[in-house]
């Protein structure tokens, strides 16, 4: 019955996305208002074959993921190695903490002109721009998520023997892990914009220097193709998230609350 | 010798004196319960034990060592806390053998003692499970598990049973005496339940406000309390000033100044009983009546005192509201304090 019901959802999803493309292209067909703006349906795929048979859609799909990934790589390592040593040493935490959200509290956006302007227009800005989008958000909710380890849980692994390190590894981690997840979660975002952001402001190619191309010459359909393989990428990035925190997280029950009490079939 | 001592033991949180020149010492395989209402420091003590808690002053030993500034790993003390605390992401088999890959024993050491001790505490079949995947006994069965399989020195069980519901108390009580017995292992046993003291202890030690009040048997705290406090605690003493006990024996009694009676010592008959040179004969009037099970316990009202009466539940002497009763209690049964 659960399996009936998770079928029925997904058909329902593929049948609204259909539904708006549909909808989208005969408006666009019969010109119920100027698809000028935003293309339609059938004229983006056109453009997503050029794009590909170009041997553009590859090139400039590489370097954003190049620079979207390693800026999530380094972004989630070192958000969990800073915000495990601030959960850990908390006098560090005090002093720093202040001095992180009010760093965060900058638009990143204003930013990216200087880190240019210091790495050059290169991979390196744009890398450190995703890195850092990504730091704040692995960091706080690692940070937030060793508070919340339950104290016992410590003196437990305290008590059978385990020293620092090995508590950190065996029970801290382990713990926050939900949390850190989800500022993973929120790091695959953050790490694409981020790249984009780097590319609008200043490089020869990826998916922000498409963009800004494109829409300098009104091609709106290479917008909406590089949106869509933006679209595919996130649904690619967080299904393999999905992946792994179902790998990560497999010790934990899974809560399904709901406001409304359904049936048990 | 004493196994554990605890000399001079002073515990402040800011302020807040917990504990006050406690001293305390117990032997190598008794098993101690430190019994008490919430915050009179009973939890803090065991926590200095296991070095949880740094001592104010004063000085704990363990097998004959000064352990009192050694760190908890050090000290070879297993704790099971009231929340279970099991690690959530490791499954039974790595819960319990966590204490032994932290001291290095050998993988297939490690295989055969978790197996045994598995069988200890009857969860064979049960290593692959997650602590979600458990029961609160069971979980609170893995948590001992995991405790005595390292064979500790010492093992500290702070109101491991608070959380699971009567019946379930009520075998895992026994499963952990029966353990006891079996290991021999030195357990000190933390409650503020006096039903669970009685079953469970060797040693009752009742705290009270950071001090040891009274320490002894079962048997001996709850037949000879020592304070008042001692009576309220265990055994739901009648308590009676010196003024209302000679009112309801009807003549003036003027030695202590409190009295103290429990209630199952007093006889209770619809027909008048003998007073003799030993024992006290007085009557009254039923004013309450509170089923508690194997037993009924009736509140009579003597000469406008009121009087706590425990009978079993017998179907052949039932007594009802109002009913005028007779009773009669002995007079080495009041305790003077």
């Amino acid at each position: 019955m659960e399996k009936r019901k998770n079928n029925l959802i997904v058909i329902t999803r593929i049948l609204i996305v259909i539904l708006f493309i549909s909808f989208w292209e005969i408006a666009a067909k019969l010109k119920l208002y100027n698809a000028f703006f935003t293309s339609y349906p059938s004229e983006i795929i056109l453009d997503l074959k050029q794009f590909f048979l170009s041997g553009d859609l590859v090139k400039h799909t590489s370097i954003t993921l190049r620079e979207a990934l390693a800026g999530l790589f380094y972004g989630t390592i070192i958000g969990i190695f800073v915000g495990l040593l601030f959960g850990q040493v908390q006098s560090l935490g005090k002093i720093f903490l202040p001095i992180i959200t009010a760093i965060h509290g900058v638009p990143q956006l204003t930013l990216a002109p200087v880190y240019i302007l210091w790495f050059g227009l290169g991979l390196t800005s744009k890398i450190f721009l995703a890195a850092l989008m990504v730091f704040f958000n692995v960091f706080f909710s690692t940070y937030a998520g060793i508070q919340n380890v339950e104290p016992k849980l410590i003196e437990s692994a305290n008590l059978l023997g385990a020293g620092t390190i090995q508590t950190i590894y065996h029970v801290v981690l382990p713990s926050s892990m939900p949390w850190i997840i989800a500022g993973i979660r929120n790091g695959v975002g953050a790490s694409l914009i981020g790249a984009i952001i780097g590319e609008f402001m200043g490089a020869s190619a990826g998916f922000g220097w498409m963009i800004a191309y494109a829409s300098s010459y009104f091609k709106i359909a290479r917008v909406m193709s590089c949106i869509f393989i933006l679209l595919i990428v996130g649904i690619i990035l967080n299904f393999i998230l999905d992946k792994i925190e179902a790998y990560l997280l497999r010790w934990r029950a899974v809560t399904r609350l709901s406001l409304h009490h359904e049936k048990n079939t | 010798m004493s196994y554990i001592v605890f000399e001079n033991i002073e515990k402040y949180y800011g302020e807040n004196h917990v504990l006050k020149n406690t001293n305390l010492s117990i032997h190598k395989g008794e098993f101690v319960t430190l019994l008490g209402s919430s915050g009179c420091g009973k939890s803090t003590l065991l926590r200095c034990l296991a070095g949880l808690e740094g001592v104010t002053s004063g000085k704990i030993f363990l097998d004959g060592e000064d352990i009192t500034f050694w760190n908890p790993k050090s000290r070879n003390i297993g704790m099971i806390f009231q929340q279970y605390s099991l690690f959530p992401n490791m499954n039974v088999y790595n819960n319990i053998s966590f204490g032994l890959r932290m001291k290095k024993v050998k993988k297939d050491t490690i295989n055969g003692l978790v197996k045994d001790t598995l069988k200890i505490v009857d969860l064979q079949g049960y290593e692959k499970r997650y602590p979600y995947q458990l029961s609160g006994g069971e979980q609170q069965r893995v948590a001992l598990a995991r405790c005595i399989v390292t064979k500790p020195k010492v093992l500290l069980l702070d109101e491991p049973l608070s959380a699971v519901d009567a019946k379930l108390r009520k075998s895992l009580q026994a499963r952990i005496k029966e353990i006891h017995r079996e290991l021999n292992m030195t357990s000190i046993f933390v409650t503020h339940d006096q039903d669970e003291a009685m079953t469970m202890s060797d040693t009752i030690h009742i705290m009270r406000d950071g001090i040891i009040e009274q320490s002894g048997t079962p048997f001996e705290v709850y037949s000879n309390p020592k304070s008042i406090f001692a009576a309220s605690f265990v055994g739901n003493y009648n308590i009676l000033e010196k003024d209302q006990f000679s009112k309801l024996i009807n003549q003036e009694y003027s030695t202590y100044s409190k009295i103290v009676i429990r209630p199952e010592t007093i006889e209770i008959s619809h027909v008048k009983l003998e007073s003799c040179k030993d024992s006290y004969s007085v009557s009254g009037k039923i004013i309450g009546i509170l089923p508690q099970g194997n037993i009924i316990r009736y509140t009579v009202d003597i000469n406008s005192v009121s009087l706590k009466v425990d009978v079993l539940f017998n179907d052949l002497e039932l007594y009802a509201l109002g009913q005028e009763v007779y009773l009669k209690f002995k007079k080495n049964h009041c305790i003077n304090l």
